[in-house]
């Protein structure tokens, strides 16, 4: 049945977050209307500032009293882009609001947060999707090509996703990394965990290509590039090999690799095993080469506010484009913001839900969990 | 009588030669496919060639290795640490209807290198001894295994 309004989208947390492309994402959707930022209450001066930000950006009002922002009707969903550490207590609310929720990636900085998360979804009816790359050529020529049986039975799927962006080469190198578990920050100005932030896509993408649960996890995490995440003891690179349900296995590569390092976004590679064929897919191929005294790319300035080039703002703000080397022709097909829509619309389950998001977070936790014992990890972890 | 190089022998002492480390800085990680070989009987000896030539690019002795996959079946795959902190991710497969063909992803600290080819076929050193040990114990026992005394 039609609906008699658009979809009321609430943003809790704003700039140097990836609400700066979730939220244009739900605004440049028909169906639905995009009330306000908000945030919980006593968030500190910087985040108050980037959150209004957001707000002054996308020209829609800032909603300062969370509590106010969740009793509105006229929100049916929240966006919820705030630092792992907060994902859950916000989510948790925004549910026992009854609003559904779109979260970013990863879910939640802890097992305990992720698994809240999914029980507030579950105990109030609704729906809750994580963020993911699925809705990417690459992702959908990968399924096209499993669902197709063209492979037979899939034995082995391997994911390389590196983003080329940071100014590398200030790391120390010469020694292993030591690794911590559990992790407990994830993100700060000038670094992030970056197996956390970008091995999520591979993990979300490997568990909806083959429907399968991940068994077991040996990891090795690493710095390699940058000076920034070695001072906050965060890795800025890391591997993972997985066993899932049935024997498959599985790869992982992931990290930030620093500006000019790809003509692209970063390398980003797909290889499926199967027991019939086999095939690589490169998100950056069918591509065109273009050689030409017309084209010139720089790397952008360095903002004090967002160094490593981490938000789409920032990139905006410095007047960066992609690098023009290389033509990739396709694009997606909708925007993982309207896949949400979709899925409120139609009552269908997420294809990454929270449920999945959960079951990522676990998959990295495990990780971690081998990177700091050196030993492969069974899942599910201990709660 | 020289001994002729093997086709990753001479891939290495290309790239080595080439001047890498000008172009994309030191290298810390790789991430290698190799279809090589119809036969899945010399795919253990692939990563076990691989792996030492990757230390000597690194030029950092191993550590230990963690294998997966099903050489029946045609597919292994070895996750591979450096004693320097360096890392390689090696897969190789069986070819079936593809012809033989690499993909080799050099990451450097300030920089990457993609390489592909499609050599035809090739001529495998069966690897080294130390190494295909090392792959064997922990594809047998499911667990990383150290890498000992390899060349």
């Amino acid at each position: 049945m039609p609906r008699d309004r658009p979809w009321g989208v609430l943003l809790a947390a704003g700039a140097n977050t990836h609400q700066e492309s979730y939220g244009p994402g739900f605004a440049a959707d028909p169906r639905c209307r995009v009330a306000g930022v908000t945030d919980e209450p006593g968030v500190d001066a910087r985040r108050a500032a980037l959150n209004r930000r957001l707000a002054e950006e996308m020209k829609v009002p800032l909603l300062p009293d969370f509590d106010d922002a969740l009793r509105r009707p006229d929100v049916d969903l929240v966006s919820i882009c705030a630092e792992h550490e907060r994902q859950a207590r916000i989510a948790v609310r925004c549910a026992r609001a009854g609003k559904h929720l779109y979260m970013d990636k990863p879910l939640a900085g802890s097992l305990a947060g992720a698994d809240s998360i999914v029980d507030a979804v579950r105990m109030n009816g609704l729906r809750g999707q994580m963020f993911s790359q699925i809705n990417l050529p690459y992702a959908q020529r990968a399924k096209r090509m499993v669902e197709s049986g063209q492979l037979g039975k899939i034995r082995a799927i391997h994911c390389d996703l590196m983003f080329a962006k940071g100014w590398p080469g200030t790391a120390a190198l010469g020694q292993p990394r030591k690794e911590s578990y559990p992790p407990a920050q994830f993100l700060v100005p000038d670094a992030k965990r970056e197996l956390f932030n970008i091995a999520v896509y591979s993990v979300a993408l490997i568990r909806w290509l083959m429907r399968r649960e991940v068994l077991s996890v040996r990891a090795v995490t690493a710095n390699y590039f940058f000076q920034e995440h070695q001072r906050r003891g965060m890795e800025d690179f890391g591997l993972m090999a997985l066993t899932l349900e049935d024997g498959v296995t599985a790869t992982i590569t992931a990290g930030r690799i620093g500006w000019m390092s790809h003509f692209g976004s970063g390398p980003n590679l797909t290889r499926l095993y199967g027991d019939k064929g086999s095939v690589l897919i490169d998100a950056f191929r069918p591509r065109a080469e273009v050689a030409s005294g017309m084209l010139d790319w720089k790397r952008p300035p360095r903002d004090p506010e967002d160094p490593m080039g981490f938000w789409r703002g920032t990139q905006v703000r410095a007047g960066i484009t992609p690098r023009p080397e290389w033509l990739t022709l396709e694009t997606p097909v909708r925007s993982d913001q309207s896949l949400f829509i979709d899925c409120l619309e139609s009552g269908q389950e997420p294809e990454v839900s929270v449920f999945d998001g959960a079951k990522a977070v676990e998959v990295l936790f495990a990780a971690y969990r081998s990177a700091a014992t050196g030993e492969v990890v069974s899942l599910p972890l201990p709660r | 009588m020289p001994i002729t190089p093997t086709y990753l022998e001479s891939l290495h002492r290309a790239m080595a030669a080439a001047g890498i480390e000008r172009r994309i800085g030191t290298p810390v990680a790789l991430r290698a496919y190799f279809q090589l070989t119809a036969d899945h009987g010399l795919l253990l000896g692939v990563l076990a060639e691989a792996a030492p030539l990757a230390g000597r690019g690194f030029s950092s002795p191993p550590l230990r290795v963690y294998a997966q996959g099903a050489e029946r079946d045609g597919y292994l795959t070895a996750l591979v640490e450096f004693a320097g902190g360096q890392t390689a991710v090696l897969t190789a497969e069986a070819c079936r209807t593809e012809e033989p063909q690499l993909l080799i992803l050099l990451i450097g600290n300030q920089g990457a290198l993609q390489y592909q080819d499609t050599p035809g076929r090739v001529a495998l050193a069966g690897g080294d001894p130390v190494w295909r040990a090392a792959i064997r114990e922990s594809l047998e026992s499911g667990r990383p295994a150290m890498v000992k005394h390899a060349a």
